[in-house]
């Protein structure tokens, strides 16, 4: 019975994504995350009868033919780069984007990867890096004795030093861009690298056309919809229960089958 | 006597067949886009099956076709601005591998070059060109017009193309929400640019499978299953019993 297989992979897909919102919800309060939707598709279909071929001598031909399907697949979990709402925190080294663009990162092996989760921090030596301890590209220096730091929406960052009055400008926040977002690979950590489908970076300074600006003392919190996830997880465990009943009632047909005497 | 185990059997192997298909029906519950199908079952006379004893031809059960039921889904809202919901008939068309494909199903993105690309990276195609859609990726609003116009910074890009099938029992499923035409070797079914399509951005068509229909069929189909066993059961059983008599003389 090919009901049987047909109600596992509706089981398999509606594990999924259940496995999908729950990462999602127990993400909710991670900065920066960007919430996954798990999208599904029927799969293959079985021509018991051919659509289309003749079903007589006088050329009439099969209307409609019976493709019996398989069941169903997932065809992605896609990534909803949808803003995140701003939450104030006050603290000067967080960093939220508003608008399009991602912070590059020099991981430690030398390779980049980008981020929108901005709650950086100085280092020992005075350098904007990450809650892990890695350098914010491209790589900026608080001098030591810096009263306070101001980033504007540019991305410019400017110190006050002590005796003086007029703040100095340290450096500048650069964003990276892709024309497919949802194409970046994650690796955990609210890191993401470039890959093949998300196209190549390209740089630019905040605030400029295509770029979102920088705002100061804001993170960027989760996209995550806690109503919306809680609906679509009561959608899935029924739609679970309701592939369970087809396999119990596939096995009852088999068992009136064979417990004929 | 035969033939009552033989027809009992004909309608037990439809009766599977239509559990496929409503065990297919509700693995895809939530797959955007799909749409339901039913097994059409008809008696088939078999001449060959005649009684010797009765005047009449007897009829057995055979599935002859697929149903589909191509109404609306509903239309959810997710908010995505590339997700986009067709409200009426017709297909979006996406190529692949030079060949049209259609599909209801309109989450789209843009792939590494700004086209826009069904989830496979297979592009969508416009209205009126049949072309690819290219998309400026670094725009800062996209917005789709209810006509499949697509407009970035008050710039029409291109217009999303709902083609309308002139005949839907010829299109033939390939599985991931794609259909193709079959019915077009005189090219009298060409998939047609429809004139006034409606199309809603920031939703997504819902498959139409409605589970209480799906469950109650799924009961239906059961329960005649395991009557008909019964019945096969009982004509063996007169069979055994006439043995059993002719016996004892």
């Amino acid at each position: 019975m090919r009901s049987l297989m047909t109600a596992a992979t509706g089981m398999q897909a509606q594990q999924l994504n259940v496995e999908v919102i729950s990462n999602n919800l127990a993400n909710m309060n991670t900065t920066g995350f960007k919430r996954q939707r798990a999208e599904f598709q029927d799969l293959l279909y079985q021509n018991v009868q051919q659509m289309g071929t003749a079903s007589s001598d006088a050329g009439t031909i099969v209307p409609t033919g019976i493709q019996v399907g398989l069941g169903v697949q997932t065809a992605s979990i896609y990534r909803i780069t949808e803003q995140g709402s701003l939450t104030n925190t006050g603290n000067p080294f967080d960093l939220a984007i508003n608008g399009d663009g991602y912070f590059r990162i020099q991981m430690p092996n030398g390779s980049d990867a980008f981020t929108r989760a901005g709650s950086f921090a100085v280092s020992p030596q005075g350098e904007i890096v990450t809650a892990d301890g890695y350098t914010v590209a491209p790589g900026i220096v608080i001098p030591q004795g810096a009263r306070s730091v101001a980033i504007n929406e540019q991305g410019q960052v400017q110190a006050l030093l002590d005796g003086q009055t007029n703040p100095q400008t340290v450096g500048q926040l650069e964003l990276s861009t892709f024309n497919n977002e949802a194409g970046l690979e994650a690796i955990g950590n609210n890191l993401f690298l470039e890959s093949a489908a998300s196209g190549s970076a390209a740089t630019g300074t905040p605030s400029s056309p295509g770029y979102g600006y920088v705002m100061q003392g804001f993170v960027e919190a989760s996209n995550v919809n806690a109503v919306t996830e809680i609906t679509s997880l009561i959608q899935a465990q029924r739609a679970y229960e309701m592939n369970a009943r087809v396999i119990t009632a596939s096995d009852e047909m088999m068992s009136a089958t064979s417990n004929l005497r | 006597m035969d033939n009552t185990l033989m027809i009992g059997l004909s309608r037990q192997m439809a009766l599977r067949q239509a559990m496929d298909v409503v065990a297919n029906n509700i693995a895809n519950a939530n797959t955007a886009g799909f749409k339901v199908e039913s097994l059409l079952i008809d008696n088939e006379t078999a001449p060959t099956a005649q009684q010797d004893d009765g005047p009449t031809n007897l009829q057995f059960v055979e599935a002859w076709g697929m149903g589909r039921d191509f109404r609306q889904g509903e239309l959810n809202v997710t908010g995505r601005p590339l997700d986009v919901g067709i409200e009426g008939q017709g297909f979006f068309a996406v190529t692949v591998n030079g060949a049209e494909q259609y599909t209801r199903d309109g989450r789209f993105r843009l792939d590494q070059t700004g086209q826009l690309t069904a989830h496979d990276g297979a592009p969508v195609l416009d209205a009126a060109s049949r072309a690819p859609i290219m998309l400026n990726p670094s725009a800062q609003a996209t917005t789709i017009t209810d006509n499949g116009t697509v407009m970035q910074d008050g710039v029409a890009m291109g217009t999303i193309g709902v083609f309308e099938v002139a005949n839907l029992a010829g299109l033939s499923k390939q599985g991931n929400g794609r259909y193709v035409q079959t019915d077009n070797s005189d090219g009298r079914n060409e998939p047609q640019a429809a004139l006034s399509p409606v199309m809603h951005q920031g939703f997504v068509e819902a498959s139409n499978v409605q589970p209480i229909i799906e469950m109650t069929d799924m009961m239906t189909i059961m329960r005649s299953y395991q009557s008909v066993s019964k019945f096969i059961e009982q004509a063996e059983d007169i069979s055994r019993r006439a043995v059993e008599r002719l016996g004892q003389v």
